[in-house]
């Protein structure tokens, strides 16, 4: 039998016709494309260089500079690519740039880099005019290389190959199957077109976006399998242009567990390898950071060498809040983390080695690959690298793409339309049949645009004419069914109107979103399609529950009602409380029991602020002042301390925590740090120093604990007005309270007593008299009761706020008599089971705003009169003066 | 059915194809449906839709022109006629006409209508090498080139704030005296000159002494109390502006750096100014002087004392907007390396963004004769005046404003000549005009865009 060589294009039609030979059980054919064809002609070991070595040539051409037009853009990270594009139209349409560069200096510039690329080639490595014109050179071989020649579809043949084909027309005998194209007067040999199959009628269907695009095509395709009126290897969905549904085809695909094949491959980026890449990248580009390093480090089996092989507790002792941006605060914290341990010291040496090189930036991405990716991933390093420069590398690895393993011969094909048209199946969706994205959009090529030179001599085959004969194409040869579908709207919501090769007058199925499709594709879209079904599974159930609840009047579970006496609020209501959580208590019940019933917390915020909030530059002032007065506690005593000494033990304790909190938490860049310290330190001197003003005398103590449990009591026996486990409880209620003072002052007789509060973020009250301020004001009445209890000797009292005058005892008396009864009905109510929001849930510094209905503010006036009912005599406290 | 009493006017608009118009009308008028009924008419005239282009305010707009105009081919081709097209076309499509729309049907999708960004964008692809643009450059959206901006900005800061920071440049000065708002601060700054990238601050200009107009303008004050009967709180004002008056006496006599300025700006709290502010209040002394020197004499003292106070207030005004001017500048200076920052970030990263779009487009327009006389070529007359690029009707041009006149306002007083819209008002349902843009249209709209360079 004599050798037969069948000539396909694009992977499709290549990998389905190897499957067809062997299932036909063909001998001595061959299978393989033009440029392959003629690459086999040349001889030995000629090939056309592959795309990413054609980067690295190009590249490398720019380098040399000395352009006229391209001068000022060859640094630019898109002219790599647009060049090899360009150069690629230009070599398919075989356009002569040595003939062409007299025209116009662009052409010049694109001979230059034509020039050098070929300079650069390797021996037998040829660009594509060259490697037609040494296959013709041998042509005489090809009747014993390939037999008879088949071409079998072709869609188009690029001028660049014509003149090949006519010679081997002369050497052997050509054959053209069922051409895909009008284009064929040049052709020599026999075409034989074949019977024009009876194509199915085609179909319309609208849909709302794009992604409902892919859903319906996905249970149109589903439902064909299902009913057996096709197998999946005869389905294909497509589209012009691929981009913008691989995503959403690739996502529903393994959700429905249908077995879909990317013809033109799946996103590198949605690979672990990818994955590995693209943190290794982000590290380069961004510089280090803890998340960079630790997102990088998790993709263990692609690290080589002893970074690799860290052992899974490399962090321990390294806290994740620290802030580390630099190979310093690296170091630091590393010395910190493995200091008291041998066997750790290794982990440090590995790291900063790592690190080291980690944070050279992208200038160093090459070395930086070969030192710690291997496998796979260090593949697509270097062909990201090769396909643009390193700063563009985020964009190098968007584009890259990987096999996705499936058989076409198996499976529902998802391609691109070209790959269809060479290799058309009878039952096909065609998504996207909108105007401008089938066919697309003729952009202009941005190098050679039509002013400089006529389209056609660079563009043989214009992609509006390529999509255009693909929809031909694929119609034509769909005998099965033909739907094609468009979106109303666009992913962005714009209005969209239907191609112009969808026909006027066509009927159209217009398929709602939300619509019950007779074939659901997933169990997601089951249930979708079955709300009764759906409302069994017993989180949809429980969702649903809590929808209809929070939208009616009464008070349910879902607004924070539960049982009386609920054990979790019992417990939460022993415990100590401080001013905070009764302010929680009394104004937001619902948050008094998440925060201090559940033990919700807010997660922290970004990793790296630019600034200091109001809430850590408070604590900033209260742990230095508290480090201070520790330091100067036992000797020589803070009350005796001599300013001299006061400012020393500040010091320390400012030095402490410029270093140590970098270590612990976020904080701002240096300077920024070192000036929050500074106006830090200053609020803590005044705070510290004897206010001279005040009655001689007096003593002074800063950070006054009261009612601090058994368990936490400080070792020290420091100078302390009293001691700081000393109970303070809101007289008639079994309430204990716990708290710090900021300041306080005693006068020698210890009848007299100054409260101090510093306020470090929002404004001080300027209330001339202690009061409640509807709950707000809690900490004021709460430490002139400590103070009351604790020092039973005073008559005087100063409280903050109040001013230079002291408040009536009397005063005091009625404001802790108010709290005691708000704090009681607050009790009671909450004890009835009512952990309802109160004021102070929507408020905007509630974190837990987040867990409430979006619109919180029409949910609360829904619910008002129930929770006026539920409040009762609580809401008294509320407007309480 | 009767016509509308501005058929005539509708009708110029669908068939008057050579000429340049202008069309004005009120919202809800049918400005979209003729716009498109006339890129219809250009179809049917034979005109390719590649030769065609609309520019409107936003993609919704784009897209629902693009739409309208494909239904108008569809029922024109299928025989039916639509409303909007009947003025034009009384007898329905001549066989030449059908022809012509055939032949436009099949390659619709190549008629230009979208915002002027898209259009731009197209120019600006088309012309990459020119406008020395990367030739694969990508268009950022609103958020992703804010988002792309304040990631530029974060860093610069960090290093600015960082290891090297000098602690003496102005954002040090600032940062030591208000930890607290720094970021804030700057990051606002930042943010307007980003927003008015065209903008540069204003020069400072610290010479006149304004220090010394305000110290002389306190003194007069000063004397004119003393030689007055005395009025309490008139007294007390004085006191407190002549501690203001040293605070600022001689302030400007030397050079100053940014830290001295920071200084000057922040003069004491004084009770005669607005809590939270360091603006002065406005004396309410009316009665007082009325109670201290009887109706008459009282109401003429008090205009004596508060003319001595305005011009304080005069004085101490400008200084202050000197003062801050200057800091301003000196701020701006700064956050030019945000700026410069940011545009070798697109430039590195191969994206633009949608004023780069505008600026670019306009660059390319006004310094390249060739580009130009390209497009001119293609799609009809470019008129550059300024970034925000005017284009003019022209006979293969239409620019459709489907916007609400009140949202053009913006647009028209670029290139239209403004027109009183009651006209439009009291013809709510009507087509105000349709005017020829005859040349000297043209120089008023030139004039009123601020600019006479045309082509």
């Amino acid at each position: 039998m004599d050798r037969r060589t069948v000539i396909v294009e694009g992977p499709l039609a290549f990998r389905i016709r190897r499957l067809q030979a062997a299932r036909q059980h063909e001998a001595n054919i061959d299978i393989m494309t033009l440029p392959s064809l003629a690459a086999r002609l040349a001889g030995g070991f000629s090939r056309s260089p592959v795309p990413h070595e054609l980067f690295a040539y190009v590249n490398a051409a720019l380098a040399e500079g000395g352009f006229a037009d391209f001068e000022s853009l060859r640094q630019l990270p898109g002219m790599t690519r647009a060049l090899v594009k360009t150069l690629g139209t230009a070599w398919l349409s075989d356009a002569s740039l040595a003939t062409l560069a007299p025209q116009h200096a662009r052409l010049a510039d694109l001979a230059r880099v034509e020039e050098r690329i070929r300079a650069q080639l390797p021996a037998g490595v040829l660009l594509p005019p060259d490697l037609r014109s040494a296959a013709i050179a041998n042509i005489r071989h090809a009747r014993s290389l390939f037999g008879e020649i088949e071409l079998h579809r072709l869609t188009h043949i690029a001028p660049v190959w014509r003149p090949l084909i006519q010679a081997l027309a002369t050497a052997t005998r050509v054959r053209w199957l069922q051409p895909g194209t009008d284009d064929r007067g040049w052709f020599p040999g026999t075409i034989d077109v074949g019977e024009a199959p009876a194509s199915a009628p085609i179909e319309v269907a609208s849909c709302a976006d794009p992604r409902a695009e892919a859903v319906e095509a996905l249970r149109w395709a589903r439902e064909l399998i299902a009913a057996r009126r096709a197998t999946p290897d005869e389905i294909a969905i497509c589209s012009a242009s691929t981009h913008g549904w691989d995503a959403h085809v690739h996502a529903l695909a393994s959700s429905a567990n249908l077995p879909v094949h990317f013809s033109h491959g799946l996103r590198t980026l949605s690979s672990y390898d990818g994955q590995a890449c693209a943190a290794l990248a982000d590290l380069l580009l961004n510089g280090l950071s803890q998340e960079r390093v630790r997102r990088f480090l998790r993709y263990r089996r692609c690290i080589t060498g002893e970074l690799g092989t860290l052992p899974p507790t490399w962090d321990a002792g390294i806290s994740r809040e620290a802030a580390l941006f630099d190979l310093e605060q690296w170091r630091r914290a590393l010395d910190m983390a493995t200091r008291d341990n041998e066997e750790r010291t290794n982990v440090r040496a590995v790291l900063m080695t790592a690190l080291t090189a980690l944070s050279e930036g992208i200038g160093a991405a090459r070395d930086v690959g070969k030192r710690v990716l291997r496998g796979e991933a260090f593949t697509i390093w270097n062909e990201a690298l090769e396909r643009a420069p390193a700063t563009a590398l985020e964009y190098a690895l968007q584009e890259s793409r990987f096999p996705d393993g499936r058989d076409p011969g198996a499976s529902i094909v998802w391609c691109p339309a070209s790959h269809l048209a060479a290799e058309p199946r009878p039952f096909v969706w065609l998504l996207g049949m909108n105007a401008r994205s089938w066919p697309r959009r003729q952009l202009e090529n941005p190098l050679v645009p039509s002013h400089i030179l006529a389209r056609h001599v660079f563009d043989a085959d214009p992609v509006a004419e390529q999509d255009r004969r693909a929809f031909r194409l694929i119609t034509g040869a769909a005998t099965g069914a033909c739907v094609l579908s468009l979106s109303r709207r666009s992913a962005e919501g714009t209005l969209l109107s239907a191609s112009p090769l969808v026909k006027a007058g066509s009927a159209r199925r217009s398929l709602k979103r939300g619509r019950i499709p007779a074939h659901a594709v997933s169990e997601s879209d089951r249930l979708l399609a079955r709300p009764a079904e759906a409302a069994t599974t017993p989180e949809i159930a429980q969702a649903m529950t809590c929808w209809h609840a929070w939208e009616r009047p009464e008070l349910t579970a879902h607004d924070g009602q539960i049982r009386a006496d609920h054990p979790v609020i019992m417990r939460t209501l022993e415990a100590v409380q401080s001013a905070s959580s009764l302010r929680f208590l009394i104004r937001d019940p619902l948050g008094f029991a998440w925060r201090y019933g559940l033990g919700w917390r807010p997660v922290a915020e970004e990793a790296q602020p630019l600034s200091l909030d109001p809430r850590a530059y408070g604590e900033l002032v209260h742990e230095l002042l508290k480090r201070t007065v520790d330091a100067l506690e036992p000797q020589p005593g803070f009350t005796r301390a001599t300013r001299h000494e006061l400012e020393q033990a500040l010091a320390s304790a400012r030095a402490h925590i410029h270093e140590r909190w970098p270590l612990e938490r976020p904080v701002p860049p240096a300077l920024l740090w070192h000036h929050f310290l500074d106006t830090a330190e200053d609020l803590a001197l005044r705070a510290l120093t004897f206010d001279e003003t005040f009655l001689a005398g007096t003593r002074s103590w800063t950070e006054v604990a009261f009612g601090v449990p058994e368990a936490d009591a400080p070792s020290h026996a420091a100078d302390v007005p009293w001691p700081p486990t000393s109970p303070v409880v809101i007289p008639g209620t079994d309430i204990r309270l716990r708290g710090s003072i900021d300041r306080l002052e005693l006068t020698a007789a210890g009848t007299a007593v100054r409260v101090s509060d510093y306020k470090t973020g929002a404004l001080a009250s300027s209330a001339e008299r202690i009061a409640l301020g509807g709950g707000t004001e809690l900490q004021h009445v709460v430490y002139a009761l400590a103070a009351k209890q604790l020092l039973p000797e005073v008559q005087r009292m100063f409280l903050p706020g109040a001013g230079p005058t002291a408040v009536k005892l009397d005063d005091v008396d009625g404001a802790i008599a108010q709290l005691t009864t708000h704090v009681s009905t607050a009790i009671q109510s909450l004890r009835q089971g009512f952990s309802v929001p109160g004021p102070d849930t929507t408020v905007e510094w509630n974190d837990f705003r987040l867990a409430l209905p979006a619109n919180a503010t029409v949910y609360l006036a829904r619910k008002r009169r129930a929770l006026a009912a539920a409040f009762g005599t609580v809401t008294r406290a509320w407007s309480a003066p | 059915m009767t016509e509308l009493p501005d058929a005539d006017a509708r009708r110029r608009a669908l068939t008057d194809l050579d000429a340049t118009l202008l069309v004005e009308a009120a919202a809800g008028t049918g400005k979209t449906a003729l716009i498109a009924g006339r890129l219809t008419m250009l179809l049917a005239h034979g005109i390719p839709p590649s030769a065609i282009a609309a520019i409107t305010f936003t993609e919704l707009a784009a897209s629902s022109l693009t739409a309208r105009v494909h239904r108008y081919v569809d029922e024109l081709l299928a025989g039916d006629m639509p409303a909007t097209l009947r003025l034009a076309l009384p007898n329905g499509l001549s066989a030449k006409q059908h022809a012509a729309l055939t032949a436009a049907a099949s390659t619709l999708d190549e008629l230009t209508a979208s915002t002027i960004h898209a259009f731009c964008q197209r120019m600006i692809c088309s012309y990459a090498v020119e406008a020395n643009i990367d030739p694969g450059a990508q268009v950022l959206d609103a958020t992703q080139a804010r988002a792309a901006f304040d990631d530029v900005f974060d860093r610069w800061l960090r290093r600015r704030l960082g290891m090297e920071a000098d602690a003496s440049s102005p954002i040090g000065t600032l940062s030591r005296s208000d930890p607290h708002r720094l970021v804030a601060t700057l990051r606002e700054l930042a943010r307007f000159r980003l927003d008015h990238r065209q903008a540069a601050a204003l020069p400072a200009d610290l010479s006149g002494r304004p220090d010394l107009d305000f110290v002389e303008a306190v003194r007069d004050f000063q004397r004119w109390v003393a030689s007055h009967p005395p009025e309490r709180t008139t007294v007390d004002l004085v006191d407190q502006l002549d501690e203001l008056a040293s605070f600022y006496d001689g302030a400007l006599e030397h050079m100053t750096d940014f830290e001295r300025l920071w200084i000057l700006a922040h003069p004491p709290s004084l009770r005669c100014m607005r809590r939270e502010s360091t603006d002065l209040l406005t004396p309410r002394t009316k009665g007082a002087w009325e109670r201290a020197a009887g109706k008459v004499d009282g109401a003429r003292l008090h205009d004596e004392a508060m003319a001595c106070f305005e011009r304080v207030h005069a004085s101490y005004r400008t200084l202050r907007g000197r003062l801050a001017t200057a800091l301003v500048a000196a701020l701006s200076r700064e956050l030019d390396e945000v700026l410069a920052e940011y545009a070798q970030f697109k430039r590195r990263a191969a994206v633009l963004d949608f004023d780069d779009l505008l600026e670019r487009a306009g660059d390319l327009i006004r310094g390249h004769d060739a580009v130009r006389r390209a497009l001119g070529r293609a799609i009809g007359t470019f008129s550059s005046t300024s970034s925000r690029t005017p284009i003019r009707c022209r006979p293969r041009l239409c620019s459709a404003y489907a916007a609400t006149n009140r949202s053009m306002t913006g647009m028209r007083r670029a290139f239209v000549p403004v027109r009183s819209s009651s006209s439009a008002i009291r013809n709510r349902r009507s087509i105000a005009s349709v005017e020829p843009m005859s040349p000297r249209t043209r120089r008023r709209a030139a004039r009123s865009s601020g600019s006479g360079r045309r082509m």
